[in-house]
Formats: structure tokens, sequence, C-alpha cells
């Protein structure tokens, strides 16, 4: 059910077909401090897709434009086929609804347990027999293996586990693209082990897609197809781990070897160190 | 010289466009409210945080406050010899400005800071931008039952508090310093009118209303961080305290 | 959902004792003598001076309220103040050589009208004129009537003195 738009200046390319999500030339600034420029992005149906760079390159303003909670200055994003801008309202909310997203803190309720986090999106959309809704939210919590957990309360569960709880509700109503924000910021190895397992094989067994926004570069490189590094507002390279890995630019060297000094510099901007220094000792 | 009037203009502009956010931001609440009133379980919920929850702190400061006015006008009264329009007195300022204005105090202090704090807190961890990603509408889902709980639980709240302190004033007046009880309350009825108790539950749904819109705006518009919470739980309060008061003018004014 | 039940049952007495404050202030400390809306009657009086008398001031027989002063204009024919009442339909039988006078409801209290009933066998009905009146009084008037009445009395006292 692609639908071909007539924006100005724009072709809808063949590979839009395969993509179920992907930003053409889109530009985005907050309050004057340009975020993006001509972005381009594809994200692959059926595919884990990496988006890693630097803190600051605006990750996690990448997923806000596809949910289409924030609108692209310039260029076009496209998701389902659909330009995401043109939505009506409904229209709007009929795409959030297939699909999920994991934050990085999880943002789950805070004054509902566990169970009727997951639950949430289910009672708000569909009017199911409590039966049925009770079966589907104890299968996605035993998919990211918290059944046991499902009376406890946001506040009782350890970082990790509001993560799993979090993924849980957000594939409780069988999206076909899943988002992930930061999904390794902050887990102890064995969490980490466990999020990466999970987002593989939901993706592989769900039959869906998944984008992954993070910057650690050795878990998403065991997991991802196809990998994006954005800098300075542009994607400096694309490909998967492995053809980055081998990658001539030395923005993308110093990002994926963890190198401390680089086209990143280690130190922030400032005067001549020894002018500094004379100078304060004189005025002493 | 120029720097502060520089300043001024920026703090009027700023001004300006908070006030613009907030007249804005009231017509989507109050347009949505009709429709939220369909979800009777999520008002309920809210009524009992705004209201129930309020009870012991609106009950004790209008049995002191109460009492106090006892003493003070039995004091006053007495040196005039007319101790027996203590109850008039009492009644007719307690309806009309007391009750109304103290109970939106309180309400800002108490229920005001939870709703901003709250919103602020689901603002800052992202749980309002969830809801929206899971095309749910966090106005429909969690701002407008808020405003809604807080509308009705404040005339109900002014009630009580006027209720709960006519009792201390007679509990000092007529049990401690021996105020005829009859004269008491039949001064009482023969000056207070229906309209004067109307007055006062106008009042406090107007002050309710602007109290519960200050704290969801403050909430839901507050800066994700921690001390942007906080600010905004400081802020619903000052805000709230000053509107009422203005407000109160405004009301008396147009009702005398 | 045990908690969600205790939550209605607390909201539902919050509301319950809200509501009972309610009604308690609007019965139990208002006066209900005079059910205002009721049905009623007009009647006029012409003063020569109604001193402090307001619309809506009450207008009583024997001290009970039996209506209210509905509004208070000025005769340029006959220069003199023109007030209308509403009496309450149950009064009914004011013998209509009645007379209305204004009084001061304590020493600080506002102006009402009174009415000491007469004994004529017929009553006044909606529209009639009380004929019988006494204006408010007015203190500047009964200073210049006491110091005239001191002056009158010196005066006396001095003219026998004389003529002797």
């Amino acid at each position: 059910m692609k639908q071909t738009l007539q924006t100005a200046g724009a072709t809808a390319p063949a590979a839009d077909a395969d993509n179920v999500a992907a930003l053409h030339g889109v530009d985005f600034a907050i309050d004057d401090k340009p975020i993006f420029r001509g972005l381009d992005i594809a994200i692959r149906r059926g595919e884990v897709t990496a988006i890693m760079g630097p803190s600051g390159t605006g990750k996690t303003t990448l997923l806000r434009l596809i949910t289409g909670q924030l609108r692209a200055d310039v260029g076009r994003v496209v998701v389902d086929g659909r330009d995401v801008a043109g939505l009506s309202r409904r229209e709007l909310y009929a795409m959030r609804r297939r699909i999920g997203m994991l934050f990085q803190n999880g943002a789950l309720l805070t004054d509902l347990d566990v169970f009727e986090n997951v639950a949430f999106p289910l009672r708000e959309h569909a009017r199911l027999p409590e039966r049925l809704l009770r079966s589907i939210v104890l299968t996605k919590l035993q998919a990211v293996g918290l059944r046991g957990a499902a009376r406890l309360k946001p506040q009782q569960l350890s970082g990790g586990m509001a993560r799993r709880v979090a993924l849980a509700r957000a594939i409780v109503m069988d999206p076909h693209l899943l988002l992930y924000d930061e999904p390794f910021a902050g887990l102890d190895p064995i969490s980490m082990g466990v999020v990466m397992r999970l987002i593989r094989s939901l993706n592989d067994a769900l039959g869906i897609s998944s984008v992954v926004v993070t910057h650690d570069v050795r878990e998403i490189s065991q997991i991802a197809d196809s990998s994006y590094i954005l800098s300075g507002g542009q994607v400096v390279a694309s490909g998967t781990p492995a053809e980055l890995r081998e990658h001539p630019s030395p923005v993308v060297h110093q990002f994926m070897d963890g190198l401390a000094d680089g086209p990143v510099p280690f130190h922030y901007p400032a005067p001549d160190y020894v002018a500094q220094l004379l100078d304060r000792s004189e005025a002493a | 010289m120029t720097s502060l009037l520089a300043e001024m203009f920026g703090n009027t502009r700023r001004f300006l466009e908070r006030l613009g956010a907030l007249a804005w931001f009231s017509l989507q609440v109050l347009r949505q409210a009709p429709a939220a009133a369909l979800r009777p379980r999520l008002v309920v919920e809210q009524v009992y945080h705004s209201g129930a929850l309020s009870l012991v702190i609106i009950m004790t400061c209008g049995l002191f406050i109460g009492m106090v006015i006892g003493l003070q006008g039995y004091d006053l009264l007495h040196r005039i010899g007319s101790e027996d329009a203590l109850g008039v007195g009492a009644a007719l300022s307690l309806l009309k400005e007391l009750g109304p204005v103290v109970t939106a105090l309180l309400f800002a202090g108490r229920a005001g800071t939870a709703l901003a704090s709250e919103l602020g807190l689901m603002r800052a961890t992202d749980q309002l931008s969830a809801m929206e990603v899971m095309a749910v509408d966090p106005m429909q889902r969690v701002v407008v039952p808020r405003f809604l709980g807080g509308l009705v639980a404040m005339p109900l709240l002014t009630a009580i508090f006027i209720a709960v302190a006519l009792f201390g004033v007679q509990l000092v007046g007529v049990q401690f310093f021996g105020i005829d009880q009859g004269q008491f309350w039949s001064q009482m009825r023969g000056a207070v009118e229906p309209g004067d108790v109307y007055e006062g539950l106008i009042k406090g749904l107007v002050f309710g209303m602007s109290c519960s819109l200050i704290a969801v705006f403050e909430g839901y518009t507050a800066d994700p961080t921690a001390e942007g919470v906080a600010r905004a739980t400081t802020r619903t309060v000052v805000i709230s305290a000053v509107v009422t008061l203005v407000l109160d003018y405004i009301l008396t004014a147009l009702m005398l | 959902m045990r908690q969600s039940r205790a939550i209605d049952v607390s909201t539902g007495l919050f509301v319950l004792l809200g509501m009972t404050a309610i009604l308690f202030l609007v019965t139990q400390i208002t006066n209900r003598d005079f059910a205002w809306g009721a049905e009623s009657y007009r009647l006029t009086a012409q003063f020569e001076n109604i001193g402090g008398l307001k619309a809506g001031a009450p207008v009583s027989m024997a001290g009970v309220t039996i209506g209210r002063v509905e509004s208070i204009g000025y005769d340029m024919q006959a220069f003199k103040a023109d007030v209308t009442m509403r009496i309450d339909a149950r009064y009914d039988r004011i013998p209509n050589d009645s007379d209305a006078s204004i009084y001061t409801a304590g020493l600080l209290g506002g102006q009402y009208v009174g009415i000491t009933p007469g004994n004529a066998e017929d009553v006044y009905h909606d529209g009639d004129r009380v004929e019988f009146v006494q204006d408010a009084i007015v203190l500047e008037n009964l200073i210049s009537k006491y110091l005239f009445s001191q002056a009158g009395k010196d005066q006396a006292a001095a003219t026998p003195a004389a003529q002797e």
C-alpha cells in the first residue's frame, strides 16, 4: 500500500519499497541551532539498523522525526511509504500504533505496576476481554524474561529490568518497527548481554525492523545488519559493522576504536597554554 | 542603565510569552474537558488525590482559623458590647472572603504542587513522550483528568473549610466565652443570605479552575530536569497565590 | 483491583462530606424567613426623606420581615421619594389605613420600613399606595429642632422676666 506523494522537488526512489522508513535530505534545527543538514538514511525492512555517533549529534531527535513528534524543516521523513508531515492527526496516531519505542530510561508509568504498564497500550487502544489481555501481557513479559515480576512497581525494578519491561510494552501491540533509544546505556555486562539478545531475537522472531540509536560500538556491532555513523549533523559513514571497521575516514576510525584524540579533539578550544599561565603569574 | 531596561524588557516579553502559552494551554484543556469526562474512572482518581487527600490540612486549618476568628472577634466586639454579633461577622467574612481564598491558597500548596511535580516528573522521565509514541494523547489521559479533579474538589473543600471554621468559631465563642448559643446562630441567620453562600461557592469554583490550570500548566511545560521540576513547583504556588488574590478582587467587585 | 475500590470509596465519602457542608451552609446559617421569588404583590409609599433606606432593605410588621424594598425613585411632581415594596403574598390582609415608617435597625444597622397595622376593614391590594408615612429621622433635623426648642424656652423664660 505505497502512496506516491507529490512533494516539491522529490522523487520516490525505488528503494523505498524495501525501506520501512527513510529520511530524504532532511534539515532540522532547534532554536536556530542546526542539528541535521541534508540527512539521508534508509531503514531496510527486516533488519537491525544501528545509528551511531558521538554524544549530542541528535540521535534521539532522529527517532522523534520518525515518530512524527518533530517535523523536519526541509526534506521528507517517510514511514511505510507515507510522508509523516502530510499525515492527519488520526493517521499519525494510527501510524504510531504500529511503531514501538524503547526510551532510554524505560519511561514506565510510575503509578502503574509492571503488568499494567505493559497492558497500557492494549487498554487504551483495544477493547479486549480481560482474559485475552492477560494472556497477551504475560506472553510479552515471558519474551523478555520478566513474567515473574508482573506485580512489582517500577520503583522496585533495577535499570535493566525496567528497560526490559519497557521493551515488553513496546512490543505488546505487535509493531512492525521498533525504535531503541540508547538501550545499553548504564547497564551492567549481563544486562547488556540480555538486551542484545532480545533485540536480535525479537527482530528475527517477530519479523520486524529495528532501529537502534547508541554509541556502544562493541555491543551493537555484534547484532546490527547495517549501521550509520552521524557526525556534525550528517552521515559520515554507512554500511555493515565489518565495513565500518575497515573505513578509511579518521572520524569513523576514532569513533569505532574509541580513540581519545582525533578529528574530535581532546582539548576544548582554549587560548595558548603558556600565555595563559604566564598572564596569571604576572597578575599575581 | 540600558542593561537594566533591556532586562526589564526581556522579562516583560518572557512574561507575555508565558501568559500567552498559558492562555493557549487553558483553551486546549477546556476544549478537551467534556471528552475526558467520558472516562470517569480517571477523574474520580484525581478527585481523590486533589480533594480527599487534602481533607486533613483543610479541616485542621479551618478549625484553627475559626478559633482565631472567635478569639479576635470576641475581643473586638466585647469592647463595644456586641459579642452576640460574633456569629454574623464570622459567617460573613468566612463565606465571602476567608473561606474561598484561604482554601485556594492551601489547595495550591498541597494539591497544586502535587499536580505540578507529578506532571513535571512525567515530563522529565519521558513518560509523556512515551504516551505520545504509544498514540495516547497525554492531554486527554493525564492533564485534563487532573484539571477536572481539582475543579470538582475545590468548591467541596471550600464548603468543608467554612463549615469547620464556623464550628471553631462557635467553639471559642459559645463554649469558651459563653456567648448565648441561640443569639449566636439566630443573629447569623438574620444576616446571612443564600446569596452569600453562593458567592463563596462560586469563588471556590473559580479559584479551583485557576489553581488547577496553573498547576497542570507549570508541570506540563516544566524543563525536563530536576531543577525544572522544582522550579515548576515553586512557580505553581507563587502564581496561584497572586492569581487567586487578583481574581478575588475582581469577583468581589463584580458580585457586590 | 482492590486499590481502586478503596479510592472510589474515599472519593465518595469526600464528595458526600463536601455536599453535606454545602447543604449545612445553605440551610443552617441563612435566613429563610423570606422565600425570595415566591408569590408577592406591590405596595408603594412616598416619603419626604428616606434617610439611608436602600433597595433590598426589609419591610417588616411587628419585627417580622414580610417583604423587601424593590426600588426607590424620585417623583418630580410631588417632590418626594417614591418607594416600591414587594410584600410576600402570604401577608395579604394589611389594613389599608396602616402606616409605613422608616426605622433604623440597632445603633449601626441599616434602615428598614416598618408597617404598623391600622383598624380598617379593607386591605391593601397589589399596586396600592400607603398614605400614612413617617420619614426617616435625620440627625440634623433633630439637632435644629432641639436648638429651636431650647431657644424658644429661653425666650419664654426671658419674656416673663422682661415683663416684670
